[in-house]
């Protein structure tokens, strides 16, 4: 059993989403980051949809009852086990009685607990994905208990370069309403740096953005990754949790490796896009 | 009852690895809806697609993995809608759900404002927002969230400047030319008028969550604040029977 001592600035149980609803209105969700949690899930020997904790920002503080096989990866934490320093990216055998616990982010800013065999959460609707209103509580919470599952191991998949996460470049495609934008639009689009001002689960702000404008669209879909323009001419990326449909011109759209990459920002973060073609 | 079907010219992008949007003409009407709809029914069977998400005139179709072949899609995409028989379309019948709605005023915080805003006076305005049918786009904004239409143009009103912060689970709203209910707490941007004890979306079943099928069309009954609490009271012993009737172009 894992026991929630401290349950930090925010922390969410996730598996890599919920798939199938989305036309009745319900959100994918799942890890922010696929990268990181795919790459923690993998170094324990997790199928790469495996139930994990998503840590953001700072906290977080874990007791262990039993021995039990973790990974940490994705944003670096000022982390510590029994009060000894530990690094992200290596599997870390736990023994009964351990506490691991998680300071501040120091470079990046959303991490990945995964536990080997996996922890019991209800599915709710396909997917154990924390999301307010679906799930019985949006963030886990201090006191909370889960149960080990010990699952079969998997075959080990393909375990990506941390460091890619911490680049500044997000790649992006043209979105359907890309044509919108005015010549000199695009240029900053290529060549300025958008500075993030907030961030939450459901989606990502810039404090610069494009020409002020009056576009607007017949309410359409729009997917995690989708980069919405407002009138004020500032962005929205729309993350995990953001809401299937939406109003905004969607003028360009990240992959799964970018929403990783911003996922990985934090507040007066800067970040550079780099159009290139869907083939 | 044959209903005549009417296809509509449909144009493709390329929106990520593994989705396609699908553009009718860009403009609000349930024939467009009938036609998207047909096309999803047929789509949803295919072995390939993972799920899709609707607009009011678009139609994301999001696949299992990447596309390879975008332009041969594209064609299969094509061929499905130019050959749907008149047999796909709407031989599920339409219904007029019933959803009691109490207008009263612990129940209805924006409405003397609303009132005012629009210079109607409340009887005016409950009137009107119960007697017409309205009929379910698709769903989006939040899990159960109908996005309906049919509001009389005598209601709309510009969305609030500052949302609040919490809409109550079940608020009847108006915001714009549009009217909705809230399925779930959240905040939002839209003159509250009333609530339904209603639950309108169930995450007990996982096939199909919302009680009412889109393509469907609803209707508003004002209850009394003591009818509410009965129904509310019914609802949570899970006794309450959604009434409908059938809808007849």
């Amino acid at each position: 059993m894992i026991e929630v001592l401290d349950s930090g600035y925010h922390i969410t149980v996730q598996d890599l989403g919920r798939f199938g609803l989305s036309r009745y209105g319900v959100p994918s969700a799942g890890s922010m980051d696929y990268v990181s949690a795919s790459n923690a899930n993998s170094l324990v020997g997790n199928s790469r949809n495996e139930t994990i904790f998503e840590i953001t920002m700072m906290g977080g503080k874990f007791l262990f009852r039993d021995d039990i096989s973790i990974a940490i990866c994705g944003a670096i934490f000022d982390m510590s086990l029994n009060n000894k320093s530990i690094k992200n990216d290596f599997r870390i055998d736990i023994k009964k009685g351990d506490v691991l616990n998680f300071g501040k982010a120091l470079k990046g800013f959303r991490v990945y607990l995964a536990i080997s065999g996996g922890f019991k959460v209800q599915s709710v609707l396909n997917s154990t994905s924390f999301f307010e209103n679906i799930t019985s509580e949006p963030t886990v919470k201090k006191g909370d208990k889960f149960i080990l599952l010990r699952k079969k191991k998997q075959k080990q998949v393909n375990f990506t370069n941390p460091e890619f996460i911490f680049n500044n470049k997000i790649e992006v495609f043209r979105g359907p309403e890309f044509n919108l934008i005015h010549k000199n639009d695009v240029k900053l689009l290529n060549e300025d740096c958008f500075v993030v001002s907030s961030n939450n689960r459901m989606g990502y702000f810039f404090e610069n953005g494009l020409s002020v404008n009056n576009f607007s669209i017949i309410t359409s879909p729009v997917i995690p990754g989708t980069i919405q323009l407002t009138p004020s001419g500032k962005m929205i990326a729309l993350m995990r949790d953001g809401q299937v449909t939406g109003g905004y011109p969607r003028i360009l759209q990240m992959n799964n490796n970018s929403l990783s990459v911003l996922s990985q920002k934090k507040q007066g973060d800067k970040i550079k896009f780099k159009l290139v073609d869907l083939a | 009852m044959i209903y005549l079907m009417k296809k509509f010219k449909i144009n493709f992008f390329r929106y990520s690895l593994n989705s396609i949007l699908v553009n009718w003409p860009q403009k609000i009407s349930i024939e467009i809806s009938n036609d998207i709809n047909s096309f999803c029914k047929v789509i949803l069977n295919n072995p390939d697609v993972l799920e899709f998400r609707k607009g009011y005139c678009s139609l994301l179709i999001i696949f299992k993995s990447k596309i390879i072949d975008y332009n041969n899609v594209c064609d299969t995409l094509f061929e499905i809608h130019n050959n749907l028989q008149v047999d796909d379309i709407n031989v599920v019948k339409k219904s007029i759900w019933e959803i009691p709605v109490c207008y009263e005023k612990q129940f209805s915080n924006d409405l003397d404002e609303y009132s005012k805003k629009i210079s109607l006076p409340k009887e005016e305005i409950i009137q009107i927002h119960s007697s017409k049918i309205y009929y379910i786009h698709m769903y989006g904004f939040l899990p159960g969230f109908m996005y309906l239409g049919g509001l009389d143009s005598k209601l709309f009103l510009k969305r609030k400047n500052i949302p609040s912060r919490r809409v109550i689970k079940g608020s009847v709203a108006i915001g714009g030319t549009q009217t909705g209910i809230y399925p779930s707490n959240s905040p939002g941007g839209w003159y509250v008028i009333g609530n339904t004890p209603l639950n309108l979306f169930n995450t007990s079943n996982s096939t199909k969550p919302v009680i009412i099928p889109d393509a469907n069309y609803i209707k508003f009954i004002p209850v009394s604040a003591e009818e509410y609490s009965f129904i509310e009271y019914s609802v949570k012993n899970l006794k309450y029977k959604l009434q409908k009737k059938d809808y007849n172009d």
